[in-house]
């Protein structure tokens, strides 16, 4: 069976400048929201603070929570209900020894429901601020070492296009989280370096088929070049894509509200990544080359 | 060829073998039941049994992770001495910034640049001796600091093993964290709470004498003055102590109302407003002559006895607070509150308010053994009850002795982290070196006290500074969770390849499968933790795993349309297919390994997952399918590849 047939021939290079106004339109989008919102917005990893999910049996409304609580002073808090409405979820500024006052107030409020405790996290602002730090060096240093690897094995200017495509699909990434509302946690900076290495899966494939292209196809022009070995690896781009994308959309569907949270970051993140392998990488390959031509004919 | 293909088919069935090996225990210990479970006979096998299977991560079995920190700030006051202003002046600042500015800020290193900076000549405050190496060399404040921090965090190490030993967790999980942290984990208790509690104890254990009952009457004589002149009704007050005294023991009954403190006292501070609206209950009669003592129970019936009702004990402890009431206790006295409630005749609750000497008499260190003991003898109010008998060493047991002889008659407190447990009034004096703690409430917590007691007390402050509690039947929840989805993903992917690439898409399968029964074995191996988020990568990885088969096949598609031969086109196909696979698995290797190296327990997981992942997936794609291929086309003469 197949999806592509063999002897595609789709000019993905001329579609290009669509695709620079679609990807600045996205990344616009993000940054606007980024702005607006002041940064991305830091989960409880990385900002400090206290989450308590605990389960009711007999539901009870948030506000009537957050009235029981209103004898501690809880500072700025959220209640919300979380996956069903037995479930509440419970965010707070402090991080020092809340949780357990708070269950124990509630039950006393209370005291013919049985509250159990299904999670509860207290996160010191000292310990948040060094996770911050970390997530923020490990995504660099990925990046880093990628560079030089792709370098090491192609030429720079793969790199180049390689490191724009995957800037752009973690920005964007970023961007939706922010439009969406939604906080970065630990689990969506795995699921963010997660998409670094998978964007790169598809660019260096990609890159491995132009550079045997180019010896191949010597007496063609580099565009051609480039949208032969696309059009090529089409098919597996596609699959890949498809495969991944039915597991992670299975785990969205079926896993628990953090696994959600994360499956959602990778389901865009690998979709804007094909996309980015695509129409992003390899445009800027052809600048830099265009560009590359230029010098040499000036010399 | 065949003589390689050998070889690799040995190769392969070893690695299945050695999976299926190191699976094993896994598979039994799931399988066991209940019954299994709790059968003392089978004891050694379920232990056995448990530590070699994949262990699960606290987001899977439920448990808590805590993360405790030395209050370094705390070390350097205890350590210091003949503070002064200057040195006060230079501590406050240092503490300071760090809670307002910067938080990740070293308390240390910042205080040793800070007194630098301000000139503060820092010897003078610590202790010369103390400084001393093994070698007697003189250490410089920051390192002897340094030191005793490294110190105290070993002795915490080592206490919190000892608690946790004691408490009978399966498999905790302790160690040093950095500098000043402890890492301590314990999964799949129930109880957690209790595990909280005894972990985060400090348990210092001090005994301390009574003040004298003149002492304490001062005190609240000046108690009396003081809010007398804050009553709403300054009617009657009376003057003389005699008075008082004589008003109060004629009444029979005294007469305990209840008001709102509103009601009685002129609040005009912030603090007390908050409480204007609680209601105390008081003795009518003495309110306005005595209106500190009003708020205290008529106990004389008991001998004496300092109780406050439990009503009154929050108002009771503001007050103790305020800067005038301080200054009304002597300097070498303090005042600490029952650890648990009196209950008397008439079913009220009571704690009794003890003025201590501020010193104590004989500190914790003493105390070698703890054990708990149910009460015997007559006295009911210790018969039949839960107590916990303490030993001292030989130079403590002396010490006791000493101190029990010299103080007949008199109440001797034993004061665990401030609050008092039993303060037994001293008969005979004690030689032998025991004491014991009674009024204890249930055996468990007898049980906790014994625990705290043999393991030591903290000897710094420890905080904790993160804390992860998951509940068991979230952690039940998220395995169903995880296993349906990767069953369900499973399924979908095996057919789809099935479905595209026909008969080789199922060989693709079986080594989809051979993927996930190596990695957990690899798992299960190295003793590594099963996460959450390492049942996604798990789920990742059967998404991402099919790449390099779909790489391969789709090579060998297109050779076959040049005209090769079906062993010309796989051959080629594998061949080009290589270095590409290389490529672009090792950039997601070297993205995991980054994560591995820098995230934290869950996410660790993840990364281990997707990096076994990963290779595996390579070995599976480069080296098995191309064997089953080689074996299918050399045996069967195949007309045409079913891709």
């Amino acid at each position: 069976m197949e999806f592509i047939k063999r002897n595609i021939n789709i000019d993905f290079l001329e579609k290009r400048k669509t695709a620079f106004y679609f990807s600045m339109i996205l990344i616009i989008i993000s940054f606007v929201s980024l702005v607006f919102h002041g940064g991305p917005k830091l989960g409880l990893d990385f900002r400090g603070g206290t989450q308590i999910n605990l389960h009711f049996d007999t539901p009870e409304s948030a506000a009537d929570i957050r009235n029981a609580l209103s004898i501690i002073d809880l500072g700025t808090s959220e209640i919300k209900e979380i996956g069903s409405e037995n479930d509440i979820l419970i965010t707070v500024e402090q991080s020092t020894g809340i949780a357990d006052t708070t269950v124990y107030i509630l039950r006393e409020a209370f005291p013919d429901n049985n509250i159990i405790i299904n999670e509860s996290d207290e996160v010191g602002s000292r310990i948040g601020s060094e996770l911050k730090n970390k997530s923020i060096i490990s995504v660099i240093l990925a990046l880093f070492f990628l560079i030089i690897y792709i370098s090491w094995r192609f030429e720079f200017k793969f790199a180049i296009g390689a490191i724009t495509a995957l800037v752009h699909d973690v920005l964007i990434t970023i961007g939706v989280f922010s439009v969406m509302d939604k906080e970065i946690t630990l689990p969506i900076v795995a699921a963010l370096l997660t998409i670094v290495g998978y964007s790169l899966n598809d660019t260096i494939v990609v890159s491995d088929r132009i550079r045997e292209n180019i010896k191949v196809l010597r007496k063609e022009k580099y565009p051609f070049i480039i949208n032969r070995s696309l059009n090529q690896t089409l098919s597996r781009t596609i699959i890949t894509s498809f495969t991944t994308l039915l597991v992670v959309i299975i785990l969205y569907l079926f896993g628990s509200e953090i696994i959600k949270d994360f499956a959602l970051a990778l389901i865009i993140g690998v979709s804007i990544g094909t996309y980015s392998s695509l129409f992003v990488a390899t445009p800027i390959v052809v600048l830099y080359h265009d560009w590359q031509e230029e010098k040499k004919k000036i010399k | 060829m065949r003589r390689d293909n050998r070889w690799r088919w040995f190769f392969i069935a070893v690695c299945i073998i050695t999976a299926i090996y190191y699976l094993l225990p896994t598979f039994r210990f799931y399988n066991l039941s209940e019954a299994d479970k709790n059968d003392p006979n089978k004891k050694e096998l379920v232990n056995e049994l448990s530590r070699d299977a994949i262990k699960r991560g606290l987001d899977l079995q439920g448990g808590v992770h805590l993360i405790m920190e030395i209050d370094l700030a705390s070390l350097v006051e205890k350590l210091s001495v003949n503070k002064d202003q200057r040195f006060d002046d230079l501590f406050d600042s240092v503490k300071d910034r760090i809670e307002n500015e910067n938080p990740e800020e070293d308390f240390l290193n910042i205080f040793a640049a800070d007194a630098q900076a301000a000139d503060v000549p820092l010897d003078r405050y610590f202790d010369r001796d103390a400084r001393l190496d093994e070698n007697n060399n003189l250490r410089s404040i920051p390192d002897y600091l340094r030191n005793e921090a490294d110190d105290a965090i070993k002795r915490s190490l080592e206490i919190l093993r000892g608690r946790v030993d004691q408490f009978g967790v399966a498999e905790p999980n302790i160690q040093k964290k950095g500098n000043n942290r402890v890492i301590v984990e314990l999964a799949g208790i129930d109880d957690i709470e209790r595990a909280k509690q005894l972990i985060q104890k400090t348990a210092r254990l001090e005994f301390k004498l009574l003040k004298s009952g003149e002492v304490v009457d001062e005190v609240f004589d000046e108690f009396d003055r003081i809010l007398r002149n804050e009553l709403k009704d300054k009617t009657a007050a009376a003057e003389t102590k005699t008075e008082v005294d004589t008003a109060q023991t004629e009444k029979a009954v005294s007469t305990m109302t209840e008001k709102s403190i509103g009601d009685l006292f002129d609040t005009g501070d912030s603090t007390a407003s908050q409480e204007e609206d609680s209601t105390v209950i008081f003795d009518e009669n003495t309110i306005n002559s005595t209106p500190f003592r009003a708020f205290l129970g008529d106990l004389s019936a008991y001998q004496g006895w300092v109780g406050v009702p439990a009503q009154n004990v929050d108002r009771i402890k503001l007050l103790l607070e305020r800067d005038d009431f301080q200054e009304a206790i002597p300097s070498d006295a303090v005042f600490h509150w029952d650890a648990k409630p009196q209950v008397i005749g008439d079913g009220s609750e009571y704690y009794e308010l003890y003025l201590l000497e501020r010193d104590a008499a004989l500190g914790g260190e003493v105390v070698t053994d703890a054990r708990v003991e149910i009460g015997s003898g007559y006295d009911p109010t210790t018969a039949g009850k839960p107590e916990v008998t303490m030993k001292m060493d030989r130079q403590g047991a002396k010490d006791w002795e000493t101190i029990t002889g010299a103080n007949i008659d008199k109440r001797i407190a034993i004061v665990l982290d401030d609050k008092v447990w039993s303060a037994p009034n001293v008969r005979d004096k004690i030689t032998g070196g025991s004491s014991e703690i009674t009024g204890i409430g249930t055996w468990d917590e007898a049980k906790d006290l014994e625990i705290v007691l043999r393991s030591g007390s903290f000897s710094v402050d420890m905080l904790t500074v993160f804390e992860q509690r998951v509940g068991p039947s979230l952690g039940a929840d998220s395995i169903r969770k995880g296993t349906l989805s990767t069953i369900i993903g499973l399924i979908l992917v095996v057919l789809f390849m099935i479905t595209y690439y026909g008969l080789s898409g199922g060989i693709a399968n079986i080594a989809l499968l051979l993927n996930l029964i190596f990695i957990m074995s690899v798992l299960a191996g190295f003793h590594a933790t099963l996460t959450l988020p390492g049942i996604a990568g798990l789920i990742l990885t059967i998404g991402m795993a099919v790449d390099a088969n779909v790489l391969i096949f789709e090579r060998i598609r297109e050779e076959l349309d040049t005209g090769k031969t079906i062993r010309a086109a796989i051959d080629s196909g594998y061949s080009r297919a290589f270095f590409t696979i290389l490529d672009a698995n090792i950039t997601t290797l070297i993205a995991a390994v980054v994560l591995y190296q820098y995230g934290t327990g869950p996410i660790k997981g993840f990364a281990l997952v997707l990096m076994i992942g990963i290779c595996s997936s390579m070995f599976t794609a480069i080296v098995f399918t191309r064997v089953i291929f080689d074996f299918v086309t050399s045996r069967w003469s195949i007309q045409k590849l079913s891709i």
